[in-house]
């Protein structure tokens, strides 16, 4: 009973949707509303983990729900959900505080408030449902609050798009309204939702219950019958099929570049902070449960381990493949987008590795610390950039630049934040980012780690370069023309410091990481479901590794100042984009590997002409055919063969002539009122009744 | 329990035929809108008495079962939103008399077809909702409707022929009129047994859209008046859930397996052909049309889940509760389709681009209903789908069920097209806004309402209305 505010965690998000709903004339008091009630939200976090942390164990809360499907309300929590929503409800706020100023006198602020509180309480759902269900209906919020605010400026104007307008690559547009943008993230996520909840169904086919702690006692139950029959690989892939989507790991990576057309402030929510770390979380939550199956039953342990290295693969190949577009890409918010992913492929890097190594703990918690500090400082560049974008009134970089005299703290946010996204000791990303290369190092998999290492190398350029060419690159002509109209300032101190604070949390955090840090993992890493054995973490690295990695940093950091910080470098960058081979390549990138253009023409083109052929067919061809031209035919054939029997000019008349005439005639009236014709329906009525009764007597026979 | 039948007897066939003398004695106002409003409500308040009762009545041609009263209660519900709809729809028709009368005399049949015990009431209760809502279809005496109903009527003529043929080799089987439990059958006349079922699932299944028993489905429901069709939809349609869980239902016993395959091989067609051929419509009222095919696999699913003893009770609520999901939608986007056309808006894809700003309660009402069809939690199409009818099959066809979350995922592609065209675009620039008189909204914002709250942990309350 005294732990039951913690279901007020999410719960109260929720309230504050209604409440906006209900206010909706209200104006300032309702925005006013909708953030106190995260507010609220976070400080019930706070307390949820303060108690998880005297408690020193997992705490469970259960309420019986629908009993007849076994399905209960509750809250599971472990020094991992804690921490997770204590992450989530805070950046959630401060977003929130940001959003105030920024999407203030838009005309939609009541949808835009309603999803943002709805999506929040979804988010904390998903992190503390004690069950597939719950955390399913959390999945799936988040999933329609993000559609609902990337459609949000549903007008479709050109300044509210992504990507060059115009712009095509091997036939099809490369450009994006908002709405089609969350067409395009509710299809994609959605179809790896059908894997999770085909894994739910799985699950609890063979356990009979939906209880997340469920699954791991009976861990045997589930993964030894699937692992005996060579399955339980497949359904892992399956099972996790709606985390590789929800985090945009490759192939599922297009939706979140597109999101980016909705406002910079759900991105750097949704898009940054919270939802797309919820397919990290779906891993960091069953993975040790996966880690156990592999201990307890001998047979799945090849295949735990071909799961672990796809994810590692995966994850590798997608840091390092949106990290390649980030480098030559126009739009601020769209560097940062394929950032996200490219981190995001960090943490699956670090997950997949974790189940490869001896020590689970270690890989662990490198996934979970980088989510954290990915949090944070990716939220905070993402709010800086829409404060950008917001001043300069163009998202594309080429319109930026010489801004850092006009918006010093920004400038400062940015480079901090961006210090921190490179890995820069003693920054906490750099901490945090280089635990995962050891730990991909040591996993064996030895193409994780390449990819890890060079990626570093890509994100300290495109950081660099983004910096520079925002802050510190020759004014553009709209730079001037703005200066000159007088129209250029620092935002508003309730949209700086949100993003000011996030960045300085970032520096600050990786200050004293050295004196709190084993501390903070321990606690982290304490009480969480699956892990049994006591863990002990440390901060030695290994020294020639670390130099590695500080030395891609630095050479990433160094040809970014090279090219675009130096004249020389500019002017070598102008004619390599000129020249052949560097045009190829630079579209290679810059059309995202011609990956979006493959799926319109495979998938979606592929798919509309499977549902045409099927219903061309199916409804006209084959039955067409038959009565259109069989029967007349048979008609006709008839009627001869009546002529050489009777040879009366009668019948001659009526059954050559007339009747064949009659169909045809009759045939043809049919057709003009409608496609749909009555006896086509009734003859495969018959014919449809026929064949199955038909199977059925020769099968009983 | 006797009265209240007899109460709604004399209430629905009673006003049922009497309205159109009322109203052609009483030429200067039209009162049979009003009436039917009222007749729908009553009878919803006396169908409440039953809830929870089972017992035989009037000789055991009638059984009362919770499951039963829960679908007639989601029918009536269903009629009552549809004529008060029709208040600011069909009011003014020159057949609207005739109209409300058939409406009330059909839902009457509707109880007899899903109370039946034994086969001397299934005939004529059928042919009553059958004839009815053949003329339904065509009261608008538009071209489109007159040719929906022929066709309709065409189509239905086979299919009743169908009932009664299937309906001899069934009870010359079971050597009784009632429709009891039947679990052993000599292996030499389970042919003609299966003949029979087979030729009765064509005939219901022909009104619930099962391929290749659908023909005349996209016609009607996209060629009549979208008020009209909400009726057939949301009630009419019940009939044969009805017939498949009071006349097939005892049947399975003496013939499991083939019944599961049977139905399990009719669900994947119709699955599959109602979702894809629904992707590439460009209206909507025939877009949902197909969607409602779709739906039909759904609910083909839970039968084949009823072949099996442990898998009974869920697919039994299943039925139930997709039963709700599905109502409250179809009632809702049809009416809202109505409200649209009424409104001057065309029904295809573009022609409703925006419409959900300028009519923001319908708009967001309607895609409730299409989020709640696609399976969106925590919507009732979430439970009832999803929880109920896909778990209920879990155990037996695991396969099956991922079938059906596959076409889940297919209908997404539709459904959120509508959505985006609906809410994501510009408003159309004509003059039109939501008015306090127009009942449409009332009726839909209550469907969306009812579509959301059981979401919200009710779910299990609503369950056990079915047991």
């Amino acid at each position: 009973m005294i732990m039951d505010y913690a279901f007020f965690t999410w719960l109260t998000p929720y309230l504050g949707a209604i409440l906006t709903l209900l206010l909706n004339r209200a104006g300032k008091s309702r925005d006013i509303i909708a953030v106190l009630a995260i507010f609220g939200s976070a400080i019930f976090s706070t307390l949820v983990l303060q108690e998880e942390l005297t408690a020193n164990h997992a705490i469970h809360i259960s309420y019986p729900w629908i009993s007849s499907i076994g399905v209960t309300f509750g809250v599971y929590i472990d020094s991992l959900s804690a921490f997770m929503a204590l992450i989530v409800a805070w950046l959630s706020f401060l977003i929130a505080i940001y959003s105030l100023k920024y999407m203030e006198g838009d005309s939609g602020l009541t949808r835009y408030w309603f999803f943002f509180d709805f999506f929040v309480g979804n988010m904390l759902l998903l992190v503390l449902a004690d069950n597939l269900v719950l955390m399913f209906l959390g999945w799936e919020g988040t999933g329609l609050a993000s559609y609902a605010l990337i459609g949000h400026w549903y007008t479709d104007e050109d300044r509210r798009c992504m990507g060059d307008i115009g712009r095509k690559a091997l036939g099809k547009p490369m450009w994006f309204s908002p709405s089609h943008a969350g067409l395009r993230a509710m299809v994609f996520t959605r179809l790896g939702n059908v894997g999770f909840v085909a894994g739910i169904g799985a699950l609890y086919y063979l356990t009979g219950t939906f209880s997340i702690p469920g699954i791991a006692q009976k861990v045997v139950q589930w993964a030894g019958p699937l692992a005996h029959n060579g399955l339980l690989f497949p359904f892992l892939l399956l099972f996790s099929l709606g985390a590789f989507a929800k985090s945009a790991q490759f192939p599922f990576h297009e939706w979140l570049v597109t999101a980016m057309a909705g406002p910079t402030s759900v991105s750097a929510l949704i898009h940054a902070a919270t939802m797309v770390k919820a397919g990290v979380y779906f891993l960091l939550r069953f993975s040790p449960i996966f880690v156990l199956a592999a201990q307890e039953i001998p047979a799945a342990r090849p295949q735990v381990h071909a799961f672990f290295s796809t994810v590692a693969i995966i994850g590798g190949f997608t840091a390092f493949f949106m990290a390649t577009q980030a480098l030559v890409a126009r739009e601020l918010k769209l560097i940062l987008a394929f950032s996200t992913a490219s981190q995001l492929g960090y943490m699956f890097l670090a997950l997949g590795s974790a189940g490869l190594i001896a020590e689970f703990p270690l890989g662990f918690l490198a996934g979970l610390s980088h989510l954290m500090s990915h949090a944070i400082f990716k939220a905070s560049l993402f709010l800086v950039a829409g404060a950008v974008i917001h001043v300069v009134r163009s998202r594309f970089i080429d319109d930026m630049g010489g801004l850092w005299k006009i918006m010093k703290w920004s400038f400062l946010a940015m480079s901090l934040a961006a210090l921190s996204l490179m890995g820069m000791p003693p920054f906490m990303g750099f901490w945090t980012k280089d635990t995962i290369i050891e730990v991909a190092h040591e996993s064996g998999v030895f193409i994780g780690y390449f990819f890890g290492v060079v990626t570093a190398m890509l994100t300290a350029f495109y950081s660099t370069r983004m910096v520079i060419r925002t802050f510190l690159y020759e004014k553009s002509e709209n730079v001037l023309r703005l200066e000159e109209e007088h129209r250029l300032h620092e935002v508003h101190l309730l949209m700086l410091l949100p993003y000011l604070t996030l960045a300085l949390l970032a520096f600050i955090i990786g200050l004293v990481w050295p004196i709190y840090g084993t501390e903070l993992l321990k606690a982290m890493v304490s009480n969480v479901l699956g892990i049994a054995d006591k863990f002990y973490p440390s901060l030695e690295f290994n020294l020639g590794m670390l130099a590695i990695s500080l030395a891609m940093m630095f050479m990433g950091i160094l040809i970014a100042i090279g090219l675009y910080y130096t004249s020389g470098g500019r002017k070598w960058i102008h004619t390599a984009i000129k020249n052949p081979t560097g045009k190829v390549l630079h579209d290679f990138l810059y059309d995202r590997w011609y990956i979006n253009s493959i799926y319109y023409i495979v998938i979606v083109e592929g798919f509309a002409w499977l549902s045409r052929t099927i219903f061309k067919y199916f409804e006209t061809l084959m039955i067409d055919g038959f009565y259109h031209c069989f029967i007349p035919w048979l008609t006709n054939k008839l009627s001869i063969l009546g002529f050489k029997y009777f040879e009366t000019d009668v019948i001659d008349d009526t059954y050559n002539d007339r009747v064949v005439k009659a169909f045809k005639a009759l045939g043809s009236a049919v057709r003009k009122i409608q496609t749909g014709i009555i006896n086509q329906y009734l003859l495969v009525f018959f014919l449809g009744l026929m064949l199955i009764l038909l199977y059925l007597l020769l099968w009983m026979g | 329990m006797e009265a209240v039948i007899w109460s709604l007897i004399v209430l629905l066939g009673g006003l049922g035929l009497m309205l159109p003398t009322i109203d052609c004695l009483k030429e200067s106002s039209r009162i049979s809108p009003y009436l039917t409003v009222l007749a729908t409500a009553i009878a919803l308040g006396l169908l409440t008495t039953l809830v929870g009762k089972s017992g035989y009545l009037f000789n055991g041609v009638l059984r009362i079962g919770p499951l039963a009263t829960y679908i007639a209660l989601i029918a009536t519900l269903g009629a009552f939103l549809v004529s008060l709809a029709s208040l600011a729809q069909a009011k003014e028709w020159s057949t609207s008399p005739s109209l409300y009368s058939l409406m009330m005399l059909a839902l009457l049949g509707v109880y007899f077809v899903l109370y039946v015990a034994d086969a001397s009431v299934l005939v004529p209760a059928w042919a009553l909702v059958s004839v009815a809502s053949y003329v339904l279809v065509g009261i608008k005496k538009d071209d489109n409707s007159l040719e929906a109903a022929a066709k309709y009527a065409l189509m239905g003529v086979a299919s009743s022929s169908l009932l009664i043929f299937g309906l001899a080799l069934v009870l010359g089987v079971t050597k009784t009129s009632a429709f009891v439990q039947f679990t052993v059958v000599p292996h030499s006349i389970k042919a003609i047994l299966l003949m029979g079922v087979m030729m009765l699932i064509a005939s219901f299944g022909f009104k619930l859209g099962v391929v290749p028993f659908h023909g005349w489905l996209p016609d009607v429901y996209g060629g009549a008046h979208p008020l009209i069709v909400s009726f057939i939809a949301g009630v009419i349609k019940l009939i044969s859930i009805g017939a498949f869980l009071r006349v097939l239902q005892p049947l399975i016993p003496s013939i499991q397996n083939e019944w599961f395959w049977i139905m399990t091989f009719l669900s994947v067609i119709t699955m599959f052909y109602g979702n894809l051929a629904a992707l590439v419509q460009k209206n909507v009222q025939r877009m949902m049309a197909y969607s409602s095919i779709g739906q039909a696999g759904y609910f083909l699913i839970a039968f084949a889940a009823l072949s099996f003893s442990n898998t009974k009770i869920i697919a039994l609520e299943g039925i139930g509760l997709h039963v709700t999901t599905y109502v409250l939608a179809k009632v809702g986007i049809f009416v809202g389709l109505a409200y649209f056309a009424r409104k001057g808006f065309d029904l295809t894809l573009e022609g409703l681009s925006g419409v959900g700003r300028k009519l923001p309660f319908s708009g967001t009402s309607i895609s409730i209903l299409l989020l709640s069809l696609m399976g969106m939690p925590p919507l009732m199409g979430f439970w009832s789908k999803f929880m109920y009818i896909f778990y209920s099959i879990m155990e037996v066809a695991p396969w099956l069920a991922f079938l059906g979350i596959i076409n889940s995922g297919i209908s997404v592609g539709y459904y959120a097209m509508v959505i985006r065209y609906l809410l994501f675009s510009d408003p159309p620039k004509v003059d039109v806004k939501e008015e306090t008189p127009d009942l449409e909204i009332y009726v839909l914002v209550i469907t969306a309402l009812l579509t959301i709250i059981p979401g919200l942990g009710l779910i299990n309350v609503l369950a056990s209305l079915l047991s």
